[in-house]
C-alpha cells in the first residue's frame, strides 16, 4: 500500500504536447479517476506511471520511490486494460498466476492466492476456463483478478468499462467499488465516462489538453466547478452569456438571473451555467416575481424523467429535466411556464479571454 | 447469405487447369513404377525396383542427407533472424521498418539465378568459396523471406496490449516475449518453417552456383542425373520429393491451418 505523486510530469510528442508539468498526489488507499474527453493526456498520464511510455519530464513516485526510470516490471503495479488484454493461450488460472509466479510464488501458496483473487471477483470455479469461453463481463473480472493477484501498491485501470453494455457495466461499476472497498489499494482510474468518475472516486482529477482542470472530490466538482471547462463537461449544464448588473446577471432584455453568490465585478461579461435538474417549471397561475417567462418547445418522455426544451423571450433554448411522477404537472409543447431556477445551482464564471 | 455452390461448367473447366497444371508430376510419379530401363507412358509393367535402386545407392542417400542437413539449418537459422527482425519491424524499434521489410523480402522478387550468380561473386570477393557455410548463407536468404512474411502477418494480428500486460505482471522484456508473444505467433512460424524447408529443400538455381563436388543436394543431382538421359531411377527419387513434400505441406494445413499465412 502506498501513494502516488506526480511531479511536473510531461510527455511530448512529435512537438505536440500530450501532458503539460501535471503535478498530482493520491493518498494511500485513494480512489482517484482522471476524467476528460479523449485526447486530454490522461491515457498518456496512466502509461507513462505504468512504466510503459517514457516521460520527456518530471517523476513519478510511487511510496517515496522514485520509479520514472524503472521498467514496467520493477514497478509493482497492478493494471487492468480497456481490451482486459487475458492471454488466449492459458487458463483463466494461469492469468491470473502469471504474476505470482513472476514472483516466484509456487505450490499451495500460489493455489491459495489464485483462488482468492478468483474469489474475490466471484469466479470460483472457472479456473480451469479459457478466456474465449467466457462472456465480456467474466473477462474483465478475470483482469481485474490478475492485476490484484500479486497485491500491488498501485492500481491503473484504463477505462476498464466501456467494452461493455448499459447493464453489465453498472454492475461492474458496484463490483469494482466493492472490491476497492475491501482491498484499499491506492487507485486511479481512468475514463471519459464522468458518472463513472463521480460515483467511484474519493477525488476526481478532470484534465483538458495536457493539464489538471480541477482536482477535487466529485461532490465539490460537480457543485462548484472551478473553469468553464469543467461547468460545461460535468452534468449536461445548459449555458447562457449575460453581463453582472449589481448582484444580478442579465441575459438580455427582461431575463434577468440572480445567483446566490456572485463573484464578479459589475459590467463584466460572464457566463451562466444551469443543470438541467436545477429548474423547476412552474404553472403559469402561481408563477413568483423571480421566475423567468418561457415557452415549451418541445417533449420528451424518458421513463423517470421528462425532459422539455424551453424557450426563453431572447430565443435561447434551456434543456429542463423534471421528474416524471404521476402527481407532477405535465406541461405540453406551446404552454407558457415560469423557470424557477435555484440560486445555489447557478454556476457563474467570467468569460475567458 | 448462403453460399453458392460453383456451376458444372467452372468445375468442370477448374478440374481441367488443375489436370494440366498437374500432369508432368502425374508422369513423373507413373513413369517411377515402370519395369523398363527408359522411361515410358503409360508404364510397361509395375514394380519398385527403381525405388530400392535409389534407396540403396549411395551417391543418392548422400545427397538426401545433404539436402535434409541444408534445409534444417537454413530453416532454423531463418527462423532466429526472420523473427527477430520481423519483432523489431512489427514494433517499430528501428527507423524505417518498411523499408526494412521490403529489404528482407526482396529475394522473392528477384530471379533466382540473379541471387546465385551474386553469391557466387559475392563469397569469392570475401574469399568463401565452396564451403558448406556459403550454401546455408544463400539458403537463408532464399528462405528468410517466408518466415518474414508470416512472423509480421502474426505480429500484426497480436494485441499489444497482452505484451504490456505481461510486463506490467512482472516479466523482462525477454520473458514476456517468450511467454506471451511466442506461443501466440507459434501456429504462422510452424507455416513459415515449414515453407521454408520445402522452398530451401527443392532449390536448384542458387545451389548449382554454389554447391562443391562434396555437396550435392538432392535437386542438384536429379538435376545432373537428367542430362546423362532419364531413367525411371530419376523419376523414382523425384517421386520420393514429391510424397515428402506432399506430407509436410499437409501437416503444415492440419497443424495450423497454414493456407492463412502463404
Amino acid at each position: 500500500m502506498s501513494d502516488l505523486s506526480l511531479q511536473r510530469l510531461a510527455k511530448t510528442y512529435d512537438g505536440h504536447q500530450a501532458v503539460r508539468d501535471v503535478n498530482l498526489t493520491i493518498g494511500e488507499g485513494e480512489f482517484v479517476s482522471l476524467l476528460g474527453p479523449s485526447g486530454c493526456g490522461k491515457t498518456t498520464i496512466l502509461r507513462m506511471v505504468a512504466g510503459l511510455i517514457t516521460p520527456t519530464g518530471g517523476s513519478i513516485q510511487i511510496g517515496g520511490r522514485d520509479v520514472t526510470a524503472l521498467p514496467p516490471n520493477k514497478r509493482n503495479i497492478g493494471l487492468v486494460f480497456q481490451s482486459y488484454a487475458l492471454f488466449p493461450h492459458m487458463t483463466v488460472f494461469e492469468n491470473v498466476a502469471f504474476g505470482l509466479r513472476r514472483k516466484k510464488e509456487r505450490g499451495s501458496e500460489l493455489e491459495s492466492r489464485v483462488n482468492e483473487a478468483l474469489a474475490l471477483v466471484r469466479l470460483d470455479g472457472y479456473a480451469e476456463r479459457y478466456p474465449r469461453q467466457l462472456s465480456g463481463g467474466q473477462q474483465q473480472r478475470v483482469a481485474m483478478a490478475r492485476a490484484i493477484a500479486p497485491r500491488p501498491s498501485l492500481l491503473l485501470f484504463d477505462e476498464p468499462l466501456s467494452n461493455l453494455d448499459a447493464k453489465l457495466r453498472d454492475e461492474m461499476q458496484i463490483e469494482l467499488k466493492r472490491l476497492q472497498r475491501d482491498l484499499t489499494i491506492t487507485t486511479l482510474f481512468v475514463t471519459h465516462d464522468q458518472t463513472e468518475a463521480l460515483s467511484l472516486s474519493d477525488r476526481v482529477c478532470v484534465m483538458h489538453d495536457g493539464i489538471i482542470q480541477q482536482y477535487d472530490t466529485p461532490e465539490e466538482v460537480y457543485r462548484r466547478p472551478k473553469t468553464a471547462f469543467v461547468a460545461s463537461f460535468i452534468g449536461k449544464p445548459n449555458q447562457l452569456s449575460g453581463v453582472v448588473k449589481g448582484q444580478s446577471v442579465e441575459i438580455s432584455d427582461g431575463v434577468v438571473l440572480k445567483p446566490s453568490s456572485l463573484d464578479a465585478k459589475n459590467g463584466q461579461t460572464v457566463d451562466v451555467f444551469i443543470r438541467q435538474e436545477a429548474v423547476s417549471l412552474l404553472a403559469k397561475g402561481n408563477m413568483s416575481s423571480d421566475a423567468v417567462a418561457a415557452t415549451i418547445a418541445l417533449r420528451s418522455f424518458s421513463g423517470a424523467q421528462i425532459q422539455y426544451v424551453v424557450r426563453l423571450s431572447n430565443g435561447s433554448e434551456l434543456v429542463v429535466e423534471a421528474p416524471s411522477a404521476a402527481s407532477a404537472t405535465n406541461f405540453e409543447p406551446g404552454d407558457t411556464v415560469g423557470l424557477d431556477i435555484r440560486p445555489d445551482d447557478m454556476i457563474v464564471l467570467p468569460r475567458e479571454g | 447469405m448462403t453460399e453458392q455452390k460453383p456451376g458444372f461448367i467452372v468445375s468442370s473447366f477448374a478440374l481441367l487447369v488443375v489436370f494440366f497444371l498437374q500432369l508432368p508430376v502425374i508422369v513423373v510419379v507413373l513413369a517411377s513404377f515402370s519395369e523398363t530401363s527408359y522411361l515410358t507412358i503409360p508404364p510397361q509393367g509395375w514394380t519398385l525396383d527403381w525405388f530400392r535402386e535409389v534407396l540403396t545407392d549411395s551417391t543418392y542417400l548422400n545427397a538426401i542427407k545433404i539436402s535434409l542437413i541444408l534445409a534444417v539449418s537454413a530453416t532454423c537459422l531463418s527462423l532466429v533472424l526472420g523473427v527477430a527482425a520481423s519483432y523489431a519491424i512489427a514494433r517499430r524499434m528501428v527507423p524505417g521498418s518498411e523499408a526494412l521489410a521490403s529489404f528482407l523480402m526482396a529475394p522473392l522478387a528477384i530471379p533466382a539465378v540473379v541471387i546465385g550468380v551474386a553469391m557466387l561473386q559475392y563469397f569469392s570477393l570475401v574469399g568463401l568459396r565452396g564451403g558448406f557455410v556459403t550454401l546455408i548463407i544463400a539458403h537463408v536468404v532464399i528462405t528468410v523471406p517466408y518466415i518474414v512474411r508470416s512472423a509480421l502477418a502474426s505480429l500484426s494480428g497480436m494485441d499489444v496490449a497482452m505484451e504490456e500486460a505481461a510486463r506490467v505482471l512482472g516479466a523482462d522484456s525477454f520473458t514476456a516475449f517468450r511467454l506471451v508473444t511466442l506461443p501466440l505467433i507459434k501456429p504462422g512460424l510452424v507455416a513459415g518453417a515449414l515453407f521454408s524447408f520445402v522452398v530451401s529443400m527443392e532449390n536448384v538455381p542458387v545451389t548449382i552456383f554454389l554447391a562443391g563436388a562434396r555437396q550435392t543436394t538432392l535437386p542438384i543431382l536429379i538435376f545432373t542425373s537428367v542430362e546423362m538421359g532419364v531413367t525411371p531411377g530419376v523419376a523414382a527419387v523425384s517421386t520420393l520429393l514429391i510424397v515428402a513434400t506432399l506430407v509436410v505441406l499437409l501437416l503444415a494445413e492440419r497443424w495450423t491451418g497454414f493456407h492463412r499465412f502463404v
